[in-house]
């Protein structure tokens, strides 16, 4: 793909995305909660793709294509293994998270962890687990737009290049309107993620079948498990914090508050379900079928798996290739603006609100713009270092968002807990975590994430259960 | 949850060692499947 042409799509793309920003304008109400959460005013369709385009991002189009290419069918088990651990969590825990956002008016997801557990030191210390969470996390997507935009224009438009230009977008329809621009690009963004990821795989299964057959059977022990990546304990141990994430990433929680109506987060979980499995799948198949193609001598043999996508956008037709890349860059955006919004927030509210109760709207507002910026620079600086695999650093991301799960599930159902079974439980969850992760140990062969949550769900119960139970704690198994 | 097992569990036996379509299908149709119930329980 030309360099120019590169740059025109891309310029287009932030060009239209920019005007629907701007045009958000007119339905955010000067306060804090409009900015992070719409005031709950968020019809099904908006609620539905905002969620879609958050949680699902260049992790799809460019880790789990490359990780099928490479390693086979567990990709999907992986990936469908979230799917399903999503709508069972979302079934059950958004309706409540939706109560309590509309009762009690809370902005950031760990506010509502404050408030179960009785201090201000829960909150603060879930925030700062997401600060130093989600900058990988936020990397990895940018770094998929840098591999993406390298690979189709053939190394012309270079990896800092394209990692500023994202980094600055994000910036940008995050600033311009908080979630009322973060969530109308989304609805942009993510019908033009599935719209191009569909068109490359057929296009892709047209082209390849053309020349050579595709046979599933041939791709042999890429076809099942266990095979010489996807063992059982590797599986377990990528797909535990995946299964979780709907409860332990704060951005995709925040979301749960968008809503105007029980009806309308029905209906969110129910589109969303209908988008994550078509888009699940079809990225899959795409990796599985390029590696038939390459075996088949149509498609390149590519050794280093995020390279698979970017690979095939140099290859694909000019007017697919620009949407193919203009989709990664969608998916990347639209879930490092969530990500970023969310942390502002919870900086916001979590660490400086929560000590100092007098902060006026206006003062956190300008905190929260001015912590987007700090983001944003932090993201770039550890993008531009390229740290890895995409897959691998989002699963790390998720890895130290673990600790979190059993005080979400135990702010529901159990009326026990207070701020130093929460507090202690976030430090020793982390703390196993990074050093498993580290040190790459798996005591007595079970892997690190089974760790994480085995260590945070004792340490939890067991100083519960020595602690007295919070005041509020009724109002949150009630709901 | 039943679900989530079997997403373990029947790849990993049942279909362990069979070249072929069968775990990519399973995985897919137990998602869906899934999707579907929920749409149903949802919508009472």
């Amino acid at each position: 793909m030309e360099a120019v042409t590169t740059y025109l799509a891309i310029g287009i793309f932030i060009v239209i995305g920019t005007v629907i920003a701007w045009l958000s304008k007119k339905f955010l109400q000067k306060d804090v909660k409009d900015f992070y959460t719409a005031g709950g005013r968020f019809g099904t369709v908006l609620s539905s793709l905002s969620y879609a385009a958050t949680t699902y991002s260049a992790f799809m189009f460019i880790g789990l294509v490359g990780m099928a290419y490479q390693t086979g069918v567990g990709t999907l088990g992986f990936e469908l293994v979230y799917f399903v651990g999503t709508l069972f969590l979302l079934y059950y825990i958004a309706p409540k998270y939706w109560a309590l956002h509309n009762k009690f008016g809370y902005i950031s997801p760990a506010e509502v962890l404050s408030e179960r557990y009785g201090s201000q030191a829960v909150g603060a210390s879930v925030t700062l687990l997401a600060l130093v969470s989600l900058i990988p996390y936020s990397a990895s997507q940018v770094i998929g737009v840098a591999f993406a935009a390298e690979g189709a224009s053939s190394g012309t438009i270079p990896f800092s290049t394209a990692v500023l230009i994202a980094i600055a977008v994000a910036l940008l329809w995050s600033v311009i309107a908080g979630i009322w621009s973060v969530g109308l690009t989304d609805v942009f963004q993510g019908l033009i993620m599935l719209g191009a990821g569909l068109m490359i795989v057929v296009w892709v299964y047209i082209w390849g079948t053309g020349y050579v057959p595709f046979d599933f059977a041939s791709l042999g022990p890429l076809t099942f498990v266990p095979n010489s990546f996807w063992s059982f304990t590797t599986f377990l141990n990528l797909t535990l914090p995946w299964f979780f994430f709907a409860l332990t990433n704060p951005q995709v929680v925040q979301r749960l508050f968008a809503p105007k109506s029980l009806q309308a987060q029905k209906g969110m979980i129910i589109w969303f379900g209908i988008y994550g499995l078509l888009f699940t799948v079809s990225v899959t198949f795409l990796g599985l079928m390029l590696k038939g193609f390459t075996d088949g001598g149509i498609f390149p043999l590519v050794a280093y798996r995020d390279s698979v996508t970017p690979t095939l956008l140099g290859m694909l037709p000019l007017w697919l290739s620009v949407l193919g890349l203009v989709a990664v860059i969608a998916a990347s955006i639209s879930t490092i603006d969530g990500i970023i919004l969310t942390l502002s927030s919870m900086t916001v509210r979590d660490l400086f609100k929560a000590y100092r109760p007098s902060l006026s709207p206006k003062s956190q507002l300008i905190i929260g713009r001015l912590t987007i910026i700090i983001l944003a620079i932090g993201c770039t600086l550890f993008a531009l270092s390229r740290p890895g695999f995409i897959v691998d650093l989002a699963v790390l991301s998720s890895s130290l968002l673990l600790p979190q799960a059993p005080l979400v599930i135990g702010m529901f159902v159990w009326k026990r807990g207070g701020k130093y079974s929460a507090t202690i439980t976030i430090a020793a969850g982390f703390a196993v975590a990074a050093a498993l992760y580290w040190t790459k140990l798996s005591p007595l062969g079970l892997p690190m994430n089974l760790w994480t949550l085995i260590i945070a769900t004792l340490v939890y119960v067991g100083i519960a259960l020595l602690e007295s139970p919070t005041e509020g704690a009724k109002k949150f198994t009630d709901l | 949850m039943i679900v989530v097992l079997l997403m373990y569990a029947v790849p990993y036996t049942s279909l362990s060692g069979i070249a072929g379509p069968y775990a990519f299908m399973f995985w897919t149709l137990i998602a869906a499947a899934y999707l579907v119930f929920v749409f149903i329980v949802i919508r009472k």
